[in-house]
């Protein structure tokens, strides 16, 4: 009896450290997708936040009423964002995900595909978050391919490239949210 | 004539016509009639000359819509670009009631998605019926999974006699500057087979061609409404089934139950092609009929 009682004992005493290994199990790579997951819908909340407090645009608007509608959405996120820098979203656990995503992707096509496929990308610019997407840049298709294998996004936000770089846009407001430095390789893309 | 030219004019199904067109759609009652412009929104000179054909078409044979197949505004997009590139050369045609349906290119501003006159209700990517016609248009510039369960849901759930799908990039294409988007073919053209799209409209190239059907659908890229590539069409290509790059154009479009008949028409009122296309019953491939 004794000593199924002070086996009773030594296993109620494991739990708590199976526990802290489990925790110590989980996935780093999982970990930083849901962080990434995590503050692009915190962003969207935010967005849909300031956009709620603005009157509504009618579907009537005219386009002199839907650019004031979008140049006031972004000046707000501007403004609760002062303090945004590069890597907030993508952040630094989260980059080689991406990088090996669009790595993997472009190393299996062959070269005159993956040229194909980023033919259209505009040339780098200077980018900084929180400014417009550049008025020069067109929107060029992003690879679906690589849609497909890149995080989902909730909406509203959207992955572009300019140059080398992935950005993260926010569509509605045309914002820069972050960016990642020259995931492409520089075979494919040198400007 | 050039002797690339002359091999152009010889694929072209209907011979140059006075400056004035006389549009050979049947013009039957009850039909379903759209015209379709693509990489329209230059505010040049050329935009608003196809606009006056445009308009002279409808004029023949009148039409309630017309679809854009993307790249509707070029450069700045200030309210007065709206108005400069859209709303003075289509004029007489939204004096007339027409409604235009536009989707988006690499050159267009999300926004447009907000402005009524493009009747995209707000969104990227939507459907709207007319007549025996179920028409998709789509956001060829981001093809992401999301966008693509929804095609599978609309066009799983449509009962519509004709499907249309329109957007700007071209999954086939001859244009030696761009070409078939061949990445966004191998997501997107599996749902068009299986669900049973007959027809699709694109633009991005400055040119028109009509391609040979491919699996059963019939492709149009029609994206010279205001730009031109000229000379940009691969000579023989075993893609092309009629095409034209010499001038700007446009396509007028009437759809009854069984027919679908297509009419392209250059910015001088010249025919580029025209052609009928039955509707195949269990969508297997079939060759138009040209004029």
């Amino acid at each position: 009896m004794r000593f199924f009682l002070v086996l009773a004992l030594a296993a109620t005493a494991a739990v708590p450290l199976t526990a802290d290994l489990d925790a110590q199990k989980v996935n780093p790579r999982a970990a930083a997708l849901l962080e990434f997951s995590k503050r692009t819908q915190d962003y969207m909340q935010l967005h849909e936040r300031i956009a709620g407090e603005l009157p509504p645009l009618a579907q009537t608007a005219t386009p002199e009423q839907i650019e004031d509608h979008r140049r006031r959405v972004a000046e707000g996120i501007r403004a609760a964002r002062k303090q945004a820098r590069r890597g907030d979203i993508f952040t630094e656990p989260v980059v080689p995900q991406f990088r090996a995503a669009i790595r993997r992707d472009l190393q299996a096509r062959d070269t005159r595909d993956a040229l194909a496929a980023l033919q259209e990308v505009p040339p780098t610019q200077t980018l900084r978050v929180n400014a417009p997407w550049p008025q020069s840049a067109t929107r060029a298709t992003v690879p679906p391919r690589i849609l497909k294998n890149l995080h989902r996004l909730p909406h509203g936000l959207e992955y572009r490239f300019i140059g080398r770089h992935l950005v993260l846009v926010d569509s509605g407001a045309n914002l820069i949210v972050d960016f990642i430095t020259n995931v492409v390789p520089s075979m494919l893309r040198r400007r | 004539m050039r002797l690339n030219a002359l091999l152009l004019g010889l694929v072209l199904a209907g011979a140059p016509a006075a400056a004035q067109q006389q549009v050979t759609l049947p013009c039957a009652e009850g039909s379903t009639r759209f015209g379709v412009i693509g990489d329209s929104g230059t505010g040049g000179r050329e935009q608003y000359e196809v606009a006056r054909m445009l308009d002279a078409a409808r004029q023949q044979c009148a039409f309630d819509f017309v679809i854009m197949l993307g790249d509707n505004l070029y450069g700045r997009e200030r309210p007065s670009d709206y108005e400069e590139k859209f709303e003075r050369p289509y004029k007489p045609l939204l004096d007339a009631g027409i409604s235009f349906h536009a989707s988006l290119g690499n050159h267009d501003d999300p926004t447009q998605v907000n402005y009524e006159l493009f009747n995209m209700g707000g969104e990227r990517y939507y459907t709207f019926t007319k007549g025996p016609v179920q028409l998709f248009a789509l956001d060829s510039t981001y093809m992401d999974p999301v966008q693509l369960e929804w095609l599978a849901n609309e066009l799983a759930k449509s009962n519509a006699r004709w499907k249309i799908a329109f957007f700007h990039h071209p999954l086939y294409s001859s244009g030696q500057r761009h070409g078939s988007e061949i990445d966004l073919r191998e997501l997107v053209e599996p749902l068009f087979i299986q669900h049973g799209v007959d027809v699709v409209f694109a633009g991005h190239e400055h040119f028109y061609e009509r391609v040979h059907p491919q699996n059963g659908i019939h492709y149009f890229t029609s994206g010279a409404a205001a730009k031109l590539r000229r000379g940009n069409l691969r000579r023989n290509s075993p893609l092309t089934a009629a095409g034209f790059d010499r001038d700007r154009s446009f396509m007028v479009i009437e759809v009854s139950d069984d027919e679908l008949h297509f009419h392209s028409i250059s910015r001088k009122g010249e025919t580029v092609d025209s052609g009928v296309i039955p509707r195949p019953e269990d969508h297997t491939p079939s060759a138009p009929t040209t004029r």
